[in-house]
């Protein structure tokens, strides 16, 4: 008994302790099993989610753009397809190096260049580096041939724009610039339409999902949605018009570089061509020159054509004189001060002035141009012959005294009525607002810049030289084009639009308060202009229909300090029942009538269907 | 002839017979079932670079298999008389490895480089120093006192000091732990193991703050108290390894479905992280399954202590224990991250060899010391102890108390 109680002693001691080593056993295990429920059940969705967002990484794909047609569906700029060479972006810098050295001669590019497009471009480590983005077929060939010598190297299709009409209404179209925003591949439009219509245009990017490996190594496309191509967008532009506007401003500009007959040469280094409906402000065509290939900017601009566009020899291609170019009207601002005139009681359509050739004014002596006599002139003749001395005596009556006082003149209220000096509101920008000088803004421009304007008052030599569309006065030529419109149907200018609405016939505008007996006047005066022998405008519109279509137009020819004279003309037509305004503008090219008149007269021709 | 030749052949079976016969299916099954399970796990793991890792994994099961057999047929008797030699030769080793024979990688000098194959004598000493432990407990021949004690904390801190400076921080801590185990179980005083376990604190703290470690093992050891730290650096392993496991849910990805574990976001995941594969494939229906084996295989070890009248046979049960015990809390609450990131690896599961072969021979002295203990009730006194028992249970050791 004894001997049996003794080792049951060790054998309880060792029970009792091995109770302790299950009940610790059971802990660990209980603990165990309750994290992996926790984990498991209560925490999975968010370790799901980061499991998901571990594997899988999101790579754009550029959506083609929608295309830009004109008024009849014609075909501008359209969205095609281009081969792109792309390098991996994670192959060392030796094997890159190695790899674009054997690449070079095939590119035909230097090592160098090459080497800053892998590496400049900045982004996900999975989105390759382009190379070149529109390469030729047989370069693609090529390099599909040899395959295996570029390790690293992938060809793939993407979309760009194509111009299936050259270089044809660039400045409308506009250009695309720089990445639209972070997860949106491609370009984002930067002026013209492409601006404009940018959110019609680009459609909507697709993405491929990509199964990747701790490494970033890319284990394959795991799904993802295709990209959905933009919108097409309508203009208001005719290709038609367009085409003859920016042949005939082409002409136009070449003509007065060579010397137009009778005139010496000059060199027209510019110009803009407006055509508008004088009914709702649709833009039938809008010209700029000089002007340049949307194509070379549609994909990588290659520096020597980015330093080419922005030498001062090339005057500035990528600005849009139609909107942004300023000028003095000249003569073309004569109807504003007419009807002022008529509106002040100063003059009747039938006052009668003798124009001499001279006017005096203080102390200085005013000339015509050209030093001409044109005689007796009543308001129609004064515009049809554009006599300066008519408009400088009427310049001078509606001064309205003394220089510091701040009060606008009714040529600043004509001038607002039609629209000009501000902004049109035209849909494709950017736009210049240019200016209607007067009292109140000659006292404004004295506080704002008191060391270029240290005289802050208006005296009347201002009012005369405004009166004829010189001095401080700048308009741009759709500010030009809208004003005409205005004048011609006695409305409220029209918001002038390349982008087709879509909706129908507006509602009649208001009336602009002009005094319908003074329009009526002034509108004989520019009839005169285009339709009588002595006409400014008779000679370029000799052999014109004016029968059947009549003509109301205007010259006008700019004196610009240290420069050749800007030509001008703005006509409408047909003056019975106006439907198109069309405003030229050359720069440094002459006379109104020599340069800008036979250019409209190519347009308004096209317009009318009296040529094609 | 044939008379006298058939008559030992008879002995001999009837002596392999004995040997083979009364062993415990469960535990050698739930073992099994472990190792076998490994090879899938290891396969998962590694699949991106072929069979090669299963395979050899497959191939250390087997040797495993061998050596758990031995472990379980040997005369229990015998191996507690030759422990000492065990041990000094398991301390040869832990020296041999530091020398310009051992292999270094990963920082550490762990490692005997055979070939393909390699031996890492730090997991092999586990089961070694378990065997030491127990014969020093049971020729106690009754509870630890001091002087007792003195002596297992000496046969511990050698190998301890060894394995620290190849430096392998876990091996070292399982080595502490294992030999708590034992000596808890051998009867040390409730008093000194209060006292031990004071001092063991203060030698953590002294070595966290000592400087006796380097700063990234620190920064590992305490990462999974501070885990929304930057999710690049010291918190990574534990950020995928916990992403892994939770994103499996409840029935898992899927075996090779899994994306962490298909894409290799998991580092070291068939060593020592082998757990996500488990966590993330096989969701928590798998998880539960292996944490179930594992309690099997515990519940089955701490049955053959209890029931052992061989104390011998007895504490090396419950070093078994300890050690599994410690190391399954230990792994798995790290890839969970409830305990410090310390490099010990799942027994059975982890890929390796040398720690397959450890736990396998843990398991077999465990299943070796079941095969003797008395069948039936457990409180039963044994009615007909065998030879070997009897041996084992020499009554004049055991008057003590």
């Amino acid at each position: 008994m004894k001997r049996r109680r003794v080792p049951a002693s060790g054998l309880v001691r060792r029970r009792r302790r091995m109770v302790v080593a299950g009940l610790v056993t059971v802990c660990c295990f209980a603990t165990l099993l309750a994290r992996l429920v926790h984990l498991q059940v209560a925490e999975r969705p968010a370790y799901a989610a980061r499991a998901e967002a571990n594997r899988l990484r999101v790579v754009s794909l550029e959506a083609p753009r929608g295309r830009i047609l004109d008024r009849a569906g014609r075909v501008l700029a359209d969205s095609g397809s281009a081969w792109r060479v792309r390098l991996d972006r994670r192959l060392s810098a030796a094997r890159r190096r190695a790899l674009l050295e054997r690449l070079a001669p095939v590119l035909g590019l230097p090592v160098a260049e090459l080497n800053r497009r892998a590496v400049s471009a900045a982004g996900d480590r999975l989105v390759p580096a382009t190379l070149v983005d529109d390469a030729p077929d047989d370069l693609v060939v090529a390099l599909r041939e040899r395959g295996v010598e570029f390790p690293g190297i992938e060809i793939d299709a993407h979309p760009v724009r194509r111009y299936p009409q050259g270089r044809l209404a660039a400045h409308v179209l506009g250009m695309l610039g720089g990445s639209p925003g972070p997860g949106r591949p491609g370009r984002a439009g930067a002026s013209g339409v492409e601006a404009a219509e940018d959110a019609v245009l680009a459609g909507v990017p697709g993405e491929t999902r990509i199964e990747v490996d701790s490494a970033g190594r890319p284990m394959g496309a795991v799904g993802g949605r295709a990209a959905t191509a933009g919108h097409d967008v309508r203009l208001t532009l005719d290709l038609d018009v367009q085409t003859v506007a920016e042949q005939a401003l082409a002409d136009g500009m070449a003509a007065a570089r060579a010397g137009v007959p009778g005139g010496a040469g000059s060199p027209a280094p510019g110009g803009a061509v407006v055509a508008l409906d004088v009914q709702d402000g649709s833009v039938l065509a809008l010209a700029s020159a000089p002007t340049f290939e949307p194509a070379a900017l549609a994909g990588r601009i290659p520096a020597a054509t980015w330093a080419a566009l922005h030498d001062p020899a090339a005057h500035a291609p990528l600005t849009n004189r139609a909107l942004q170019g300023l000028y003095a009207p000249g003569s073309t601002f004569k109807p504003v001060t007419a009807l002022a005139g008529l509106r002040a009681g100063l003059i009747t359509p039938a006052t009668v002035v003798d124009d001499r050739g001279t006017y005096r004014l203080g102390g200085r002596l005013l000339q015509n141009a050209q030093g001409k006599a044109h005689g007796k002139v009543d308001l129609a003749r004064a515009l049809a012959v554009s006599s300066d001395v008519y408009f400088y005596g009427l310049g001078d009556r509606l001064y309205a005294g003394p220089p510091d006082g701040a009060r606008d003149g009714p040529i600043q209220d004509i001038a607002g009525r039609l629209g000009l000096g501000r902004v049109t509101g035209i849909d494709i920008g950017p736009e210049a607002a240019g200016r209607i000088p007067g009292p109140a803004d000659r006292r404004a421009a004295q506080r704002r810049w008191p060391a270029d304007v240290p005289d802050g008052r208006w005296y009347p030599g201002d009012n005369v030289n405004l009166a004829i569309g010189q001095g401080d006065v700048l308009v741009t030529p759709l500010q030009l084009a809208r004003a005409y419109a205005a004048l011609a149907t006695g409305q409220v200018p029209p918001t002038p639009h390349v982008v087709d609405p879509g909706v129908g016939p507006t509602a009649g505008r208001a009336s602009a308060g002009i005094d319908e007996g003074a329009r009526q006047a002034v509108l004989a005066g520019l009839q005169g202009a285009v339709s009588s022998r002595e006409g400014t405008a008779a000679e370029a519109f000799a052999g014109f229909p004016l029968d059947r279509v009549p003509v109301e137009g205007k010259t006008g020819t700019a004196q610009v300090i240290g420069k050749a004279d800007t030509s001008l003309f703005v006509a409408v037509a047909p003056a019975d029942h106006p439907r198109y305004v069309v405003a030229a503008v050359v720069e440094e090219a002459g006379f109104g009538s020599a340069v800008a008149a036979p250019i409209v007269r190519r347009v308004l021709g096209v317009l009318t269907g009296e040529r094609r | 002839m044939i008379g006298v030749g058939r008559g030992r052949v008879r002995r001999v079976r009837r002596r392999i017979r004995r040997r083979v016969s009364g062993h415990d299916p469960v535990l050698i099954g739930s073992a099994g079932g472990l190792a076998g399970l490994s090879v899938v796990l290891v396969g998962a793991a590694t699949r991106r670079h072929g069979l090669a890792f299963p395979a050899r994994q497959l191939l250390w099961v087997a040797v495993g298999i061998v050596v758990m057999s031995a472990a379980a047929v040997v005369d229990l008797e015998r191996v507690r008389r030759r422990a000492n030699l065990l041990y000094l030769a398991g301390l040869g080793g832990l020296l041999l490895v530091l020398s310009p024979l051992g292999a270094r990688t990963n920082g550490a000098q762990a490692w005997f480089s055979l070939g393909p194959l390699a031996l890492q004598p730090a997991e092999l000493i586990k089961p070694v120093l378990v065997v030491a432990l127990a014969a020093h407990g049971a020729r106690a021949g009754g509870p630890l006192d001091g002087r007792r004690l003195m002596g297992g904390l000496v046969l511990l801190a050698l190998p301890v000091g060894l394995v620290f400076l190849q430096p392998d921080l876990g091996t070292a801590m399982v080595l502490v732990s294992l030999a708590a185990g034992v000596v808890a179980v051998a009867g040390a005083r409730a008093r000194h193991l209060a006292l031990l376990g004071l001092l063991g604190v203060l030698a953590v703290a002294g070595v966290l703050r000592g400087g006796l470690l380097a700063p990234y093992q620190v920064e590992r050891l305490t990462s999974f108290l501070h885990q929304s730290h930057d999710s690049r650096g010291a918190t990574w392993n534990l950020e995928q390894a916990k992403i892994a496991i939770g994103s499996g849910g409840i029935a898992g990805e899927g075996l090779f479905s899994g994306s962490q574990t298909r894409l290799a976001y998991v580092p070291e995941q068939h060593t020592d992280f082998v757990f996500t594969v488990v966590g993330e494939e096989l969701g928590l229906l798998g998880g539960a399954t292996v944490l179930g084996l594992f309690a099997l295989l515990a519940w089955r070890i701490w049955r053959a202590a209890w029931r052992s009248r061989d104390p011998f046979g007895a504490l090396c049960c419950a070093g078994a224990l300890a050690m599994l015990v410690f190391q399954v809390t230990e792994n798995v609450g790290m890839t969970m991250g409830i305990t410090p990131i310390t490099g010990i690896p799942l027994p059975f599961l982890s890929y390796g060899g040398s720690s397959m072969l450890a736990c396998f021979a843990a398991v077999g002295l465990a299943a070796n010391a079941a095969s003797r203990a008395p069948r039936g009730r457990a409180c039963e006194p044994p009615r007909c102890p065998r030879a070997t028992g009897a041996a084992l249970l020499p009554p004049a050791r055991l008057v003590t108390t």
